[in-house]
């Protein structure tokens, strides 16, 4: 059901937090055992800058929608996924991840992609940015990060993440609410006159490099032990909820991410023997000279609750 | 002071034929124009002793918006006055202006100077306006023009916990000179007209400035940046160039104005200059991106600097595009879950113009006062009178108003009208003209429908800056400037209620041709 925009921009106006409501030194951080440490620095590194990504997709989505409630409500989101990140950032410098003022270090896959979306996010159409990003965030907050609470007992990771989480129920209903719209007939018509821009050859490739971090992160996350039917059930639910709508099926955009999601998710399915393992291989011995400088965007993350 | 005490009992003021209170700029020009069409019996009541005197309060930097820079052209037109040699305003180049206005026209013997208005009452039973003032003397005419410098009114944003904030907290529309800020953390909420003049004085001084931006706006470089001399010595010598550099400010102001046909390009070379601007001044992509306006050009006011970008630059100050969550008694809390300790607070949200009845009491035809806030001239007719105010004529003044331009554009159709009109009431020999409540409330109808329909809507004018809680801006013209020029350039009396006078003072009846019937007069066709 399409929601109303402006009681939703009321309500997240209303549920805003910052890190210095957190004691981010109450006891519970030796709870993280020696064994977790490793895979768990690399799994918060992926979810911090994951986290920023989709900051930057929000962005994009701010500068595409019409509705002005929409509009602000994305320039909330953008913060707020800023937001989960810094507070990700606090949590693995207190679980003494990191150095003072040291940084998680992105991996290629993710860097690839950072440079990717510098140059490419504000041409992606409306439909696409609308329907990849719901996607993405199912499977962030449906599997990710439910995961993490299974498996780390320290309280504040829970306090933090009860936060986030009730950030991200509202991005969800947002992002399905995006959806219903865009398969609506008067939008699906320009949605669907969209698809030709949607396949340049600079949108293809961001398609090709999706790929890799998706089935790395994947398989990074099955490492640490989540269970493969969870995070299968998690993409699956991207679909469940989306097809109850009336509209939104009806936008072959929506079709085409749903079949790419569950295909990632999905280790036996011939996708991953042919494309994603090759390129996860390739991109892991791409030479980081290569690479662009950083976007100046990264520099503004930060764990400290006073700036 | 003497004021109580002569207040009681003032003795029956003079019945002049006009009053002006202020003189400013817009009530030293009504007075000169009444003067040129021959109506002689005119006061203008001042509150300071000398005329052009700089306003109390400040705001440090140059002004950014182009109302403040069109200044000298609106009125350069007429080559009775004096010529302006910068495109850019001094610092008090209106007080300049005022001063050599009262020269020129002898005006300092109309103007009773330390007589600041405090209350403005209409007398009914003799048809005239009285003023009190805080010296406790008594003014009287028949007309009164009302030609106060705008009341800038701080807009408080609508941010959860300002009120908490234990540092110092200051408005840009309140600005206290008294404020140091050498060695402090500043936070400037806002990123408008007011926030592009004052950041580049602060980063200077303060220890750290974080601008907490909400709009990117479309700014353009000071034309006269390149070659300052050059320009000047061209605008002197060339009116050709004055003229057209005026238009094309104008131009920049409010593409609106420009003929449908002529706008999207114009729209497009304001932005493509905009752009080129950003381009050389902010190298990073990012902060480019973030600085990047989402609107069209137009949508609204175009602001003019060269020195903000740089000063964003410096290295010790701080774009940030977050939302702002709250304010705490420490400093600023963002959206991305910060908190930016602050010493000083800089409220830059911009500010609303007070209608003329702010500063004082000004009471009508039925005891009711005009209302304070500038909604009040929704209820006004081509924003000069407003019914139930019989011979009342507002000309606001015009003033630093950062984001608002339509009165200083309109500043001069409104004169020309006002004197038109009192021109009707002498030489008539009217007693009273009270704009009918109904001709108000279509003006006020016409406008609605306008605004509603037209490019406001096209230009994505939708975010409620100019769409107020009463329905609309009404200091802002939707239209053309022209077509507001024609509105005013009949007074039409079938849109007034008229008392004629009575016989003993209808002198005018005899040399006016036919005395001018309400139904008699042919519709001009604008409304
Ligand atoms: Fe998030
Ligand atoms: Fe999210």
């Amino acid at each position: 059901m399409p929601i109303a925009t402006d009681d939703m921009l009321q309500k997240i106006k209303d549920r805003q937090w910052a890190l210095a409501d957190i004691d981010w030194n109450a006891p519970g951080a030796e709870l993280i055992t020696d064994e977790q440490r490793p895979m768990l620095k690399d799994f918060m590194a992926d979810v911090v800058w994951v986290e920023a990504l989709g900051a930057c997709g929000f962005k994009a989505l701010e500068l595409k929608v019409e509705d002005p409630y929409l509009k602000e409500i994305y320039r909330y989101f953008q913060a707020e996924e800023q937001r989960h990140a810094n507070a990700e950032l606090a949590l693995m410098h207190r679980w003494g991840m990191l150095e003072q003022d040291e940084f998680p270090e992105p991996t290629v896959q993710l860097r690839l992609i950072m440079q990717w979306l510098d140059k490419n996010v504000d041409k992606m159409s409306l439909g696409v940015l609308g329907t990849l990003i719901p996607m993405l965030e199912v499977a962030l907050d449906g599997a990710l990060l439910k995961f993490l609470l299974d498996e780390v007992k320290d309280p504040v990771c829970h306090e933090t993440f009860a936060k986030i989480n009730s950030d991200e129920s509202r991005h969800l209903a947002v992002d399905f609410h995006l959806l219903e719209v865009l398969g609506m007939p008067r939008t699906r018509h320009l949605v669907i006159n969209t698809v030709a821009t949607f396949l340049t050859p600079s949108v293809l490739m961001g398609l090709v490099q999706f790929a890799p971090l998706l089935s790395s992160t994947r398989d990074k996350i099955i490492g640490i032990g989540l269970p493969e039917e969870k995070l299968y059930r998690a993409i699956r639910r991207f679909g469940e909820v989306g097809d109850k709508s009336p509209t939104t099926p009806r936008n072959p955009i929506y079709q085409a991410v749903k079949y790419y999601g569950n295909m990632v998710m999905d280790r036996h399915h011939p996708f991953h023997r042919y494309v994603g393992d090759p390129l996860v291989a390739i991109t892991n011995r791409y030479p980081r000279r290569w690479l662009k400088p950083k976007p100046s965007w990264t520099e503004s993350l930060a764990y400290e609750p006073a700036a | 002071m003497t004021g109580a005490r002569t207040k009681r009992r003032t003795p029956d003021p003079q019945t002049h034929e006009v009053m002006i209170v202020g003189a400013g700029v817009s009530g030293l020009c009504t007075a000169a124009r009444l003067l040129n069409t021959g109506i002689r019996d005119v006061i203008v009541l001042e509150r300071n002793a000398t005329v052009g005197e700089p306003p109390r309060r400040r705001l440090p930097g140059a002004p950014c918006d182009i109302p403040s820079m069109l200044y000298p052209y609106v009125f350069n037109h007429d080559p009775r006055r004096p010529q302006w040699t910068a495109v850019r305003p001094s610092a008090n180049e209106l007080g300049d202006y005022a001063r050599r206005l009262a020269g020129h026209f002898a005006l300092d013997r109309l103007i009773h100077f330390d007589q600041e208005a405090v209350r403005l009452e209409y007398d009914r039973p003799d048809a005239r306006w009285v003023a009190q003032t805080h010296a406790g003397q008594s003014f009287a005419a028949r007309a009164v023009v009302v030609a106060l410098g705008s009341v800038p009114v701080a807009r408080i944003p609508d941010i959860p916990g300002v009120e908490r904030f234990g540092g110092t907290t200051i408005h840009t529309a309140d600005w206290d000179d008294g404020v140091d800020v050498a060695g402090k953390r500043v936070g400037v909420i806002g990123s408008g007209a007011s926030a592009v003049q004052l950041v580049p004085e602060l980063v200077p001084h303060a220890a750290r400035v974080k601008v907490f931006q909400r709009t990117p706006r479309w700014t353009l470089p000071w034309p006269a940046h390149a070659g300052a001399a050059w320009d000047r010595a061209l605008l002197r010598t060339v009116p050709f160039s004055q003229a057209t550099a005026r238009y094309a400010v104008l131009c920049a102001h409010e593409p609106w104005s420009v003929n449908r046909l002529v706008r999207p390009a114009l729209t497009t070379a304001i932005e493509r200059v905009a752009t080129a601007h950003l381009r050389r001044q902010v190298g990073d992509p990012w902060e480019r991106r973030l600085l990047s306006p989402t609107y069209r050009a137009g949508g609204r006011p175009t602001l003019v600097s060269s020195d903000y970008y740089p000063a964003l630059g410096s290295t010790n100050c701080t774009l940030l595009h977050w939302p702002i969550a709250t304010v705490s008694e420490a400093g600023v809390r963002t959206a991305d879950a910060l908190e930016h300790h602050v010493d000083v607070l800089v409220l830059a949200t911009g500010s609303d113009v007070a209608g003329p009845g702010a500063r004082f009491p000004i009471v009508g035809n039925d005891g009711r006062t005009l209302s304070r806030g500038h909604t009040d001239r929704a209820g006004s007719y081509k924003g000069v009178n407003v019914a139930g105010f019989p011979n009342m004529f507002l000309v606001p003044g015009p003033g630093p108003r950062p984001e608002r331009s339509s009165d200083l554009i309109y500043l001069d159709a409104r004169i020309d009208y006002t004197v038109r009109a009192i021109g009707e009431i002498t030489s008539g020999a009217l007693r009273s003209l009270d704009v009918r409540d109904d001709a108000q409330r279509t003006y006020h109808r016409t406008l609605r429908t306008r605004l509603a329909n037209t490019v406001w809507r096209a230009d994505g004018i939708r975010d409620g800056r100019h769409v107020t809680a009463g329905g609309f801006d009404p200091t802002v013209y939707p239209g053309p400037a022209t077509d507001y020029a024609a509105a005013l350039a009949t007074v039409r009396l079938s849109d007034y209620i008229i008392e004629r006078a009575p016989a003993r003072t209808a002198v005018g009846a005899l040399n006016g041709s036919a005395p001018a019937s309400a139904a008699g007069r042919p519709p001009n066709g604008k409304g």
